[in-house]
């Protein structure tokens, strides 16, 4: 077993409308559980800082970026399914995120 | 934006709507698309439209935020605007408001603070309008804030509130947040405790009892009037002062730490007050001292003062004046004291009958009794005036000494608080000995913790006959009811001593005589049975001699009585010098002394030495009033147990055995019927052995000792037998002991000497083959008589060829004077007589050390001959002793010889001759003659049956012996069986026996015991264990020891027991043994 690569992700809210506050706990647990010790999250506010979400091609609230390891992946949504999120991020469940 | 446009295009109004309408389709689409799940969609412009549902969720979760947090405040909260309309309310507002209907309306809102105030009436209206002033101001912005207590009693209750105005920060200017806190529960606190206060005040105040607070350095933080009264000092006075300083003597120094041993138990944590805490010193008992300087006794009840957050801030004391209180304990328990003293010392009066019982007995009670540190008893000489201590108790040597010096040194006695009170005849006291300057010894008495002391005269007649001194450990003892009564006690004692001294007088009187300044009769019984007692205690005998002077009379009437007088004194001092210690010597008349005395080893040495020494006492001249007098004396012994059960019965004994020996010429007699008998017996026999000598009652026994190779008389013994007129014929044990302490033993061995020499040549003339005869020299005979003279003579006077003649001596008869004995033992032995060492074994010494002496033989003694057979160890001496005696080259003969298997044992060991009862008793010369005629020899054992090879059996079943016995009879052995390894031992000792079948398991000796004991006295035996036991445990051991050869399990197969049997003497053959 090889040591997971960093994951740095970003993740975009507007303020805390209620998706956006779902998107953000669900994330939070996930890290906790699948990612723990090799990830970075930044969680940026669109209504605040409406410049990066046009930067980044941001249409939609909350989107979650995976920045690394590359491909680049988007996900919109509340984060609610972690099998989708798992698959969509491209990571492999070994096992240790069911303890 | 929208709306500026919409009164402009009314088309536009229309394609607006549509717009919207789109918009919202839209969002609803996209709502559909994303599952709800996405907030807020970006133009390509980048603009973030929040979605409908999303901005709706967002702003009522603000306002139920915000509505949440103030309804949660337990104060009631209302906004107001700059005109002091009430904007908002929260929750606790509401309720408040409805709960005590102060507002018409919903809730006040909309509704003039201010006006609400103005409406208020009656004790509330004050308070209204200050506080519509204060929300006015803080509108006004004046004042940043404002706050303000007040009472709010409402219909339901009485109530305290806080109100608070603050600005409203932000948006609109003007507003104010007022807040009213309830604030009854802190009010009502601070009211109770101040109420407590003043309670608690007044009661301090008005209690009759002493109260103090300190702070934790000690000052005076409280101080109730009570204690102030006591005091003498005033309030200001006290506050804030040191209060150890002020209150507390300086000899109470630890009162302080005391104090601050309460503080530190605070810090360990406990929080509770002392009285409860584990220091103990919940009460304390310390003086103080008043503003004149009284002390009183204060009782003390101790607590520590907290401030609210825990931290020990000082102490509360209340205290009780126990002073009076205290001063009667101390008075009733010294009088408790005074009255067990008095009453100890009564009982000690009625019991005790001499003096220095009563001195000590009266201080010891003091002391332990009375609880006094130290009690004296001093006498006074009525004539010199002088005084010496009798009796102390409580004191060290040292200061008994000091005192003793003091009173005896009439330059310090005098000034002596002890002389005054015997001087004046009256009690003294000293109630505080630190400070009285009449004490001589202050430091000493300092020193030993004497407070105070009183000296109460003796007086005996108005006479001052001693003084006793009582000392205290407590200031101020001797108050006047202790002196009453102790006064009493000192009474009691004087007269204690009047009535002794009386007594003693009439008892020296009544017990001693006035001339010599012995006992007298009376007092000499009284030591005799005292004696007596203790000899019937352990089992003692005490003899009484009395003493009868001669002629006595005579002296008195020819020289004076006072000569007679002075003769009496001189006997009387001369018998206390001689006799031997101890005893117990009195005249008992005019010129009679008694004596007693316990026996100290042996009634009969103890009687003769004080016998000796009580007529010894008389021997010398004595010399009086000028005079040289010679005087002789009679003395009558009884001893008791034999002479009586009582010191009366001995003593009459005694003086009427004094009775016989006056009308006797003997100068003492025995009244002892045992110790006459005795005498008389001694002296009976004595007379008879001498006439025996003359009139020729002896006789000589010979016992025959034969060679044991070949069995025949090679020689005799000499026993001596007296031939008594009366009794009979006599063995030595009756007449020998006497012989020797009278020394008739000499001519006693002489004419024995003479006798054999004599017998052994009539025997020659009579044509007899006649053996060498040995003859017993005493010890007595060796050192007093001229042994070799009378061994000469006898020899010449026989013509007795001297080696015909032996002689025999016992070790300890050479032993006394060994240098001597050699010499007359050489010239003997160069006469051609034969010397044998008797008895050998019973003595001490070696084979090694008799070397120097010319003995030709050694007699085993009796007592190892008789369990030779059976007795390891004496069958190792005996065998030994044979072994050594042949390696000097001394033929060894064995006494007391009575069985064939001592005979056999014996004889295997190489022992030379033998005499015994095996062969003859010691019989008469004319049957000695006659077995020498006959040439009687001891008949040696077949040899035939010798030459067999035997085997032994041992088992204690019968069966089992007949059944090996028939079975390896057919191999040709002799077969002996016996029942026990005893009988075992007999038959070896009997026979020669070269194999031995034992059996293991046998009532007494078991068989790896016999075997054990047959392999040391008969190593070359081949032995097997039988046994029907596997007791591998003592077999083995048995085999490691040597003492089995084989083991043989039972039940045997026969042929291989043959087989075994067989084997076992063809390895006794080859001489290896077993």
């Amino acid at each position: 077993m090889t040591a997971k690569p960093l994951y740095v992700l970003q993740l975009f809210v507007a303020d805390e409308a209620p998706n956006s506050v779902q998107a953000r706990g669900n994330l939070r647990a996930f890290c906790a559980t699948h990612l723990r010790g090799c990830h970075q999250v930044e969680v940026i506010d669109v209504l605040e800082d409406p410049a990066r979400a046009l930067d980044d091609g941001i249409f939609m609230t909350p989107m979650l970026i995976k920045r690394l390891p590359l491909p680049m992946r988007r996900i919109v949504g509340t984060l609610s399914d972690s099998n989708a999120i798992l698959e969509a991020l491209g990571i492999e469940d070994d096992g240790h995120g069911i303890d | 934006m929208a709306s500026t446009d919409r009164g402009r295009h009314p088309d536009l109004c229309a394609e607006l709507s549509r717009l919207i309408a789109t918009l919202h389709e839209t969002e609803q689409r996209i709502a559909v698309l994303t599952r709800g799940e996405v907030d807020a969609v970006a133009s390509s412009e980048g603009h973030n439209y929040l979605l409908r549902q999303a901005q709706e969720q967002m702003r009522k979760d603000a306002s139920t935020r915000n509505a949440a947090i103030l309804d949660a405040l337990p104060a009631h909260v209302a906004l107001l605007d700059g005109d002091g309309l009430i904007v908002a309310v929260n929750h606790a507002w509401h309720s408040f408001a409805r709960e005590n209907g102060y507002v018409a309306g919903e809730d006040g809102l909309a509704s003039s603070y201010f006006e609400a105030c103005d409406y208020v009436v009656g004790v509330e209206r004050d308070a209204a309008r200050r506080a519509a002033a204060g929300i006015r101001s803080v509108i006004a912005g004046t004042t940043a804030s404002y706050a303000q207590e007040y009472p709010c009693d409402s219909p339901t209750e009485s109530k305290w509130f806080q109100l608070v105005v603050t600005p409203i920060e932000g948006e609109r200017p003007g507003g104010v947040v007022v807040m009213h806190v309830d604030i009854s529960s802190r009010r009502r606190a601070e009211g109770e405790s101040a109420e407590l206060n003043r309670r608690f005040a007044d009661l301090l105040t008005n209690m009759q009892m002493a109260s103090v607070m300190l702070d934790t350095h000690g000052q005076i933080t409280f101080c109730s009037d009570h204690l102030l009264r006591l005091t003498g000092w005033s309030r200001e006075e006290t506050l804030g002062n040191d209060w150890f300083e002020q209150f507390v003597p300086a000899a109470d120094r630890a009162v302080r730490s005391e104090f601050k041993l309460l503080l530190a138990s605070s810090s360990e944590g406990a929080r509770d007050d002392i009285s409860d805490g584990a220091s103990g010193a919940g009460k304390y008992e310390n003086h103080i001292l008043t503003r004149d300087g009284d002390v009183r006794l204060m009782r003390w009840s101790n607590t520590l003062q907290r401030s609210p957050s825990g931290q020990v801030i000082g102490t509360a004391s209340i205290g009780e004046d126990v002073t009076e209180q205290r001063q009667a304990e101390i008075q009733l328990r010294h009088l408790n004291r005074v009255q067990r003293v008095l009453s100890g010392i009564n009982t000690l009066i009625v019991r005790v009958s001499d003096r220095d019982a009563l001195y000590q007995g009266a201080c010891r009670i003091a002391v332990e009794s009375g609880g006094f540190l130290m009690a004296m008893l001093v006498v006074v000489d009525p004539s010199s005036g002088g005084m010496r201590v009798a009796a102390t108790a409580g004191k060290d040597e040292g200061f008994v000494a000091e005192i003793h010096h003091v009173l005896t040194t009439p330059a310090l006695a005098e000034h002596s608080l002890t002389a005054r009170a015997v001087r004046e005849q009256q009690v003294v006291v000293a109630n505080d000995c630190r400070t009285d300057n009449r004490l001589t010894l202050a430091a000493a008495f300092c020193e030993r913790g004497v407070k105070s002391l009183a000296v109460f005269p003796l007086l005996v007649a108005e006479q001052t006959v001693g003084a006793f001194v009582l000392y205290s450990a407590e200031l101020d003892f001797f108050g006047s009811d202790e002196l009453g009564l102790l006064t009493e006690l000192t009474d009691d004692i004087a007269f204690a001593m009047d009535h002794i001294e009386k007594s003693e007088r009439l008892a020296y009187l009544a017990f001693y005589d006035q001339l010599t300044g012995l006992p007298n009769a009376q007092l000499f019984q009284d030591q005799l049975d005292r004696y007596i007692a203790a000899a019937a205690q352990d089992g003692g005998q005490v003899c009484v001699f009395v003493l009868d002077l001669d002629g006595f009379t005579d002296i008195n009437r020819r020289l004076g009585r006072q000569v007679g007088d002075a003769l009496l004194r001189a006997v009387a001092t001369r018998l206390q010098h001689e006799l031997p210690q101890p005893f117990a010597l009195a005249r008992t008349a005019a010129d009679t002394f008694a004596v007693a005395s316990p026996s100290v080893d042996g009634v009969a040495l103890g009687c003769d030495r004080v016998r000796d020494c009580t007529l010894g006492a008389l021997r010398e001249v004595f010399r009086v009033a000028g005079q040289q007098i010679r005087i002789s004396g009679k003395v009558g012994i009884a001893v008791f147990p034999e002479d009586g059960n009582d010191g009366k019965a001995v003593l009459l004994n005694a003086e009427s055995a004094l009775k016989r020996a006056k009308s006797s010429k003997q100068n003492y007699l025995y009244s002892s019927n045992a110790l006459n008998a005795l005498a008389t017996a001694r002296l009976t026999l004595e007379g008879e052995l001498r006439e025996a000598l003359v009139d020729n009652q002896f006789r000589v026994h010979y016992q025959p000792r034969v060679d044991m190779a070949r069995g025949d008389i090679v020689g005799a013994e000499a026993l001596i037998r007296w031939q008594h007129p009366v009794r009979g014929l006599l063995a030595p044990a009756e007449f020998i002991e006497l012989a020797e302490e009278s020394a008739l033993i000499v001519p006693i061995g002489a004419w024995m000497l003479q006798a054999v020499c004599a017998q052994q040549m009539a025997w020659t003339a009579a044509g007899l083959q006649t053996v060498p005869v040995a003859v017993n020299v005493s010890a007595v005979q060796f050192e007093q008589g001229d042994l070799l003279q009378v061994i000469r003579a006898a020899l010449q006077a026989s013509a007795l060829a001297p080696q015909m003649l032996h002689l025999e001596l016992t070790e300890s008869a050479v032993m006394r004077d060994p240098d001597a004995a050699a010499a007359v033992l050489q010239a003997v032995r160069a006469l051609g007589v034969e010397l044998a060492l008797d008895d050998f074994g019973t003595g001490y010494s070696s084979l090694a050390s008799i070397k120097r002496y010319p003995f030709s033989t050694v007699k085993i003694d009796r007592s190892f001959v008789t369990h030779i057979t059976s007795n390891v160890e004496d069958a190792a001496i005996a065998s030994a002793t044979i072994a050594m005696a042949h390696r000097l080259r001394l033929k060894v003969v064995a006494e007391g010889v009575e069985t064939q298997g001592q005979f056999n044992y014996l004889r295997s060991q190489g022992c030379d001759e033998m005499q015994g009862y095996l062969f003859s008793r010691p019989v008469a010369a004319e049957a000695f003659a006659q077995m020498l005629r006959l040439g009687t020899r001891l008949p040696m054992a077949d040899v035939a049956d010798e030459a067999k090879p035997t085997l032994l059996l041992v088992d204690d079943e019968r069966g089992i012996r007949s059944a090996l016995t028939r079975l390896l009879r057919q191999d040709g052995y002799r077969i002996l069986s016996a029942g026990s390894g005893e009988d075992g031992l007999e038959l070896l000792a009997l026979n020669a026996v070269q194999v031995i079948i034992s059996d293991q398991r046998m009532p007494g000796m078991s068989g790896t015991e016999f075997l054990g004991k047959v392999s040391r006295l008969y190593p070359a035996t081949v032995r097997i264990l039988l046994s029907g036991y596997t007791d591998l445990k003592v077999v083995t051991e048995g085999v490691n020891q040597g003492a089995v050869f084989k083991f043989v399990t039972k039940p045997w197969d026969d042929d291989q027991l043959r087989q075994q049997v067989r084997e076992a003497f063809a390895h006794q053959q080859t001489g290896a043994g077993g």
